[in-house]
């Protein structure tokens, strides 16, 4: 399939450019970016795995497996960043004045991220538990609320992906970001109210927590909150632009069919997929 | 529930390293992965689109 | 807008009435779940009456996802999603309409499987004070939710699937509040079931709203 030099919006000489597909961050921003990011993400696994002294204070001390707790941490922030950033994409889309389709890029390439980040929230909160509480799982407020808005966003990327024009899929989705959002806060005032009805020590109550006695060990979470955050943003970007030129692309293949279909029609002896009999009588 | 911790000091490498490395090889793999994925897809992209890569677009 | 709500509301309880799927189907499945989970559950060990509350809870609200699933199907019959927008209904009226029958359907349902809960499961009818508002407040929420996402899914391909996987989650605190509710009020602490109640309320409160907002411009788009 050749794409003309005529733009199929009639902007000669690139193609169209997609709305919303200007670049957020220029090249050289992006560059920079992934490198801060590749950068930090080094710093908080060296100062994670290696820096930090091993836990001996807890009560009781949880030796090395701590150490999950710099990634368990850090993703529950990002989860849930992400989460509200998806509800606030969704906000400005929903408002006509700054209605765009970024936004609706932007609120699906944030859940996207979201779905993998609570993921890791939850996997590196059974690898904690495990050797700590003895369980796989226990029925931590938190770590319940996370297992929730798991399911809230796996249902909000599953919504976003069924069709319609791009408006009426951003509207839908939209709606259904904020109906979802609203019910995080319901959902953890309710688990944690749950959780504090059981007092007897049993897998309720336990947290998933460390004693910070060390400041090494404080450094190495707030490093290991930033490398997290460094990598949702550059990650959510990269693929709110690959959005934002796949629905340009589709937009352009379906011009560039159109337009073919025209052209033959026109032309008949132009080449065409299916030649049309020629309306004026003629023979070819 | 502290069964599984051996000394005082808490878990030890030896027993420990199955699931601090897990966690961390899954978070690297897991994101890591995403990233390629749009990296390649964003350069796929790129390249059927003229002048795509350039400031404006 | 009200009045167009009950009309949509009439007429959604009319269709049923008449056609009684409900009645046919919705209950006998409510009623082979409790069935089922006494055999899951092994009748013998005393354990139904104590999870009887959240067994109860969980056949409701599989049973609404099919009521949802049902109010949406009649619309989709004759293309009367359209002509209900040429009659120039508000997409709230709609809502408020569709949401209140479903309302009414689950209460019977929930009446009927109660009654079932406390002749196949062993548990006495105490604290009845409190559980009719806890289930009138519960049931609110589920058929909010379950309208907001019947509408934002209806006329989408597989929304079969898709609606049980949006209503499921956000009804978390609706199953928690509902099913403690129960357990205080079933075992004689009613006074501790009332915080409960409240709880469903703020959700059956705030998404009753949610709804009424979503729909007047969605319905315009879709």
């Amino acid at each position: 399939m050749s794409m003309t030099a005529q733009g199929a919006n009639g902007a000669p000489g690139t193609g169209t450019a997609p709305a919303g597909a200007r670049r957020v961050l220029s090249r050289t921003a992006s560059r920079v970016l992934a490198a801060v990011t590749l950068a930090a993400v080094a710093l908080r696994l060296v100062m994670g795995l290696f820096v930090a002294p091993s836990d001996s204070a807890g009560d009781p001390p949880q030796g090395q497996v701590y150490r999950l707790l710099f990634l368990h941490v850090p993703s529950a922030w990002v989860a849930y960043l992400a989460f509200g950033v998806t509800a606030m994409a969704s906000i400005l889309y929903l408002i006509p004045r700054t209605r765009g389709l970024q936004w609706d890029h932007l609120a699906g390439a944030s859940a996207e991220l979201g779905v993998i980040f609570t993921a890791l929230v939850l996997v590196e909160g059974s690898l904690w538990g495990k050797p700590v509480w003895g369980a796989w799982w226990a029925w931590d407020a938190r770590l319940t609320t996370t297992a929730v808005l798991f399911f809230l966003y796996l249902g909000y990327l599953a919504l976003r992906r069924i069709g319609g024009s791009p408006h009426q899929r951003s509207m839908r989705s939209a709606i259904a970001a904020l109906i979802a959002f609203i019910d995080v806060p319901i959902v953890h005032f309710s688990v944690t109210w749950w959780t504090t009805l059981h007092q007897d020590g049993s897998i309720f109550n336990q947290k998933m927590q460390v004693h910070i006695q060390d400041a090494r060990m404080n450094a190495a979470l707030i490093v290991g909150v930033v490398a997290s955050t460094l990598v949702y943003a550059s990650l959510c970007i990269a693929r709110m632009r690959l959005l934002a030129l796949e629905e340009g692309m589709e937009e352009r293949e379906l011009q560039a069919a159109i337009e073919e279909r025209l052209a033959a029609r026109r032309d008949p002896s132009a080449s065409s997929p299916a030649p049309q009999p020629v309306v004026t009588g003629s023979t070819a | 529930m502290s069964h599984v911790i051996a000394s005082s000091g808490g878990i030890a490498w030896a027993q420990a390293w199955p699931y601090v490395g897990t966690g961390y090889a899954l978070a690297v793999g897991l994101l890591g992965g995403y990233g390629v994925w749009v990296v390649r897809k964003l350069r796929r992209a790129e390249r059927s689109l003229p002048g795509a890569d350039e400031g404006q677009l | 807008m009200l009045g167009e709500a009950m009309l949509v509301a009439g007429k959604d309880l009319r269709i049923e009435a008449r056609a009684r799927v409900g009645l046919a189907q919705i209950l006998p499945f409510g009623a082979i779940v409790l069935l089922l989970f006494a055999f899951a559950l092994d009748l013998n060990r005393g354990l139904l009456p104590e999870v009887a509350p959240g067994l109860f809870w969980i056949a409701v609200l599989l049973a609404s996802i099919l009521a949802v699933s049902r109010s949406f199907a009649v619309e989709s019959e004759h293309n009367a999603r359209d002509n209900l927008r040429l009659v120039g209904i508000d997409g709230a009226a709609i809502f408020l309409g569709k949401a209140a029958a479903i309302v009414v359907e689950l209460l019977a349902l929930e009446a009927v499987l109660l009654v079932g809960t406390f002749v196949f499961y062993d548990v006495s009818a105490r604290g009845m004070v409190a559980i009719v508002p806890a289930a009138v407040a519960a049931t609110c929420g589920i058929a909010a939710t379950g309208t907001v996402y019947g509408i934002l899914a209806a006329g989408l391909r597989m929304r079969e699937t898709l609606v049980p996987l949006l209503v499921l989650p956000i009804t978390a605190p609706v199953m928690l509040g509902a099913t403690r509710a129960f357990e205080e009020a079933l075992g004689g602490n009613t006074s501790q079931a009332w915080p409960w109640v409240q709880l469903l309320v703020v959700f059956a409160v705030i998404y009753v709203i949610a709804g009424v907002l979503a729909f007047g411009p969605l319905l315009e788009e879709s």
